[in-house]
């Protein structure tokens, strides 16, 4: 009866230990499965959440992967879903495919979302086997409202920044909009001061006493106190000198009565032989002026060479001549010329 | 060769003008310096404009008015301005008279040829405008009776600079109708000292009466006559735009600077001063040093000058040399 027992025994603890190695081998245990899974089994309406699909499968197989539309049951929608990845597992002869799909819903409820059906087979084998997954279940609930409060926008409006490209019609308006103001400024400015609207590029005149004896020349030419025009002969021939003087030795004869013309060139140092051509052209231009005087033929030529002798005489030296003056000057023998 | 009749008025200019060198010296054995005061006086005269003399008391301003009247054979009052002074004191007023049971008209002071307004800062505004009026008309309404002032009639004012205590200033059209204003200022210290001297050995004269109404009225009649030609006519004009728009005339800095220019008024006493001065240069024409002459005296009371003037220490002199300085001379 003993002997029976031990034998009974040993029977029960060898099948049971058989039983255990085979029941916990993981070479021996078939890994081939098919896992549906959500990150939350509960959203707000409205709200995105991922369900994810994973299969463990032979590396060898051929897979045919689920395609996934638009839409998982009537009321769950696909937002959006990744391409199908490949993980390796502990066994090298298995590989992980998994497919991540954003879903949503806008319908309230429990919503079922059916299992997925991976099939594969494989190399060498025409048959296909099937894997199946568990099917899961999404809650949809509705956002709760505090009716007790006042109706209040969620979130104001949001200003966008602004960029260059929506500046650029504002600013080339700008530009615009200155730049006619500027023309219109430009004009009256030139207007008032009696200008053309485009100034004229002019020749270079030459120095102020070589415009004044031209001056002089057109003078002649127009024959005014030939033809009774007296006053106007007089006033042109007292304008040149005037402006001589103020462009050739900064004298402000436009703005100066006749006495002070002649103090200010007696100031200047300049040639005090001229002076009488000066005192004389001016005093009878005067009389001629605002006296109504009618000089006689010979005083109107006299004038006129007066003035041309005084700008003769008071012209400054060319700078070369006046050296080479001075040279001859110094080495001249003749005591005379040195003196 | 000058035209007959600008040489005939030269000729006659240099015969009736002989009264004013004894003038001026009959002026001066009184006064010692001041010519040009002694000189625009006898423009006044001539031109029959009237002056205001300002200028630090002491400075023979009094002496030298009194002098004039002294010189001509004109009658001559003196009208001290006091605060209290009433506008009947200086036109006159009606008096009743119990006896006759009916009003007596009395004219007042200036009821004669030569007025001096001694100090007229001094009174209120209604005294000096019934001056001013009576400058302006040349007639005194007294009661319901219109009086004509005689002729010549010439007022010639002192005043006070402004800055002194107790004086009312005489508003701007007031001031207007004077053709020149004289600013008097202190004698040179060689002048200074032969005052001194004068007054201290007693050696103090008084004018003689050398000349009558008639020769000023006479004068007068040939000053008008004094050629002014069109180009000295328009640089007055330019002068007188150039205070009123100093920008056309290159003076753009003053343009915020001047409060108001100079009135029309100015360039007719321009003009007439400048023929006066000529007569006494004995010419038969105005020329510009002429019109420069006298631009001071008759722009400075004619031209207001801003708050930003007056904070910068600009003057209506400095505006009228940069005036004088910036308009083209014919």
């Amino acid at each position: 009866m003993r002997m029976t027992m031990n034998i009974n025994f040993r029977h029960i603890f060898i099948s049971g230990l058989i039983l255990i190695v085979v029941a916990f081998n993981p070479a021996k245990a078939d890994p081939q499965k098919a896992v549906l899974s959500l990150d939350t089994s509960s959203i707000r309406i409205g709200e995105r959440v991922q369900l994810r699909l994973n299969a463990t499968l032979p590396k060898t197989a051929s897979i045919f992967w689920p395609v996934i539309s638009d839409t998982l049951s009537g009321k769950v929608e696909v937002s959006a879903k990744s391409k199908v990845d490949t993980n390796a597992t502990s066994r090298k002869d298995f590989v992980t495919y998994s497919q991540n799909i954003i879903i949503t819903s806008f319908d309230t409820g429990f919503h079922y979302i059916p299992a997925f059906t991976i099939q594969y087979a494989y190399s060498g084998d025409t048959t296909r086997h099937e894997l199946l997954s568990e099917s899961v279940y999404l809650k949809v609930r509705a956002v709760e409202v505090d009716t007790t409060r006042a109706i209040r926008d969620i979130r104001g409006p949001i200003q966008a920044p602004l960029t260059f490209a929506e500046l650029v019609p504002y600013l080339a308006a700008l530009a615009i909009i200155a730049l006619i103001i500027g023309l219109i400024w430009y004009y009256l400015w030139r207007k008032r001061m009696n200008k053309p609207l485009f100034p004229v590029m002019t020749r270079p005149l030459g120095p102020p006493w070589e415009i004044a004896l031209q001056n002089l020349v057109l003078l002649e030419e127009k024959k005014l106190w030939q033809n009774g025009k007296i006053k106007e002969y007089y006033s042109e021939l007292t304008d040149i000198l005037r402006h001589y003087l103020n462009q050739q030795h900064g004298i402000e004869a436009m703005e100066m009565i006749t006495s002070e013309i002649l103090s200010a060139y007696d100031l200047a140092g300049l040639q005090a032989d001229s002076r009488h051509l000066l005192a004389k052209t001016l005093e009878k231009a005067d009389y001629a002026k605002f006296a109504k005087a009618i000089p006689q033929r010979s005083e109107n030529e006299l004038s006129m060479t007066q003035a041309r002798q005084f700008i003769e005489t008071t012209k400054p030296l060319p700078v070369e001549n006046k050296a080479e003056t001075e040279i001859k000057t110094a080495q001249s023998p003749d005591p005379e010329i040195k003196a | 060769m000058l035209e007959n009749n600008i040489s005939e008025l030269n000729e006659k200019i240099q015969r009736e003008s002989a009264f004013v060198d004894m003038l001026t010296m009959e002026m001066h054995r009184v006064i010692v310096g001041q010519k040009q005061m002694i000189e625009r006086l006898i423009i006044g005269l001539l031109s029959n404009g009237h002056i205001l003399l300002e200028g630090m008391p002491g400075l023979a301003k009094t002496l030298a008015i009194k002098s004039l009247a002294n010189s001509i054979d004109l009658s001559f009052s003196r009208i001290q301005f006091t605060p209290d002074l009433l506008p009947a004191d200086v036109v006159g007023t009606m008096i009743y008279s119990p006896r006759n049971e009916e009003f007596h008209v009395r004219k007042g002071p200036v009821f004669a040829n030569l007025i001096l307004a001694d100090e007229i800062n001094r009174s209120p505004a209604k005294v000096q405008s019934a001056l001013l009026e009576a400058m302006q008309e040349k007639q005194v309404t007294i009661g319901d009776k219109t009086y004509p002032l005689p002729d010549p009639f010439l007022v010639l004012a002192t005043q006070n600079p402004i800055e002194q205590e107790g004086t009312y200033p005489l508003p701007e059209a007031q001031v207007d109708r004077f053709m020149l204003k004289l600013v008097i200022t202190y004698p040179t210290k060689q002048e200074e000292k032969v005052i001194l001297r004068q007054n201290i050995n007693n050696d103090v004269f008084s004018t003689r009466k050398i000349l009558k109404p008639a020769d000023i009225q006479r004068a007068r009649e040939i000053v008008k006559e004094v050629y002014l030609d069109e180009k000295i006519e328009n640089y007055i004009t330019d002068i007188v735009f150039a205070s009123r728009f100093p920008a056309d005339y290159n003076l753009k800095k003053y343009k915020d600077l001047i409060r108001y220019g100079a009135s029309p008024r100015a360039s007719i006493f321009l003009a007439m001063a400048a023929k006066a001065l000529a007569f006494i240069k004995r010419r038969g024409y105005v020329i510009p040093e002429d019109v420069r002459a006298v631009a001071h005296d008759v722009l400075r009371h004619r031209i207001g000058l801003t708050y930003e003037a007056e904070a910068e220490n600009i003057t209506t002199e400095d505006i009228i040399n940069e005036i004088l300085n910036s308009v083209e001379v014919p």
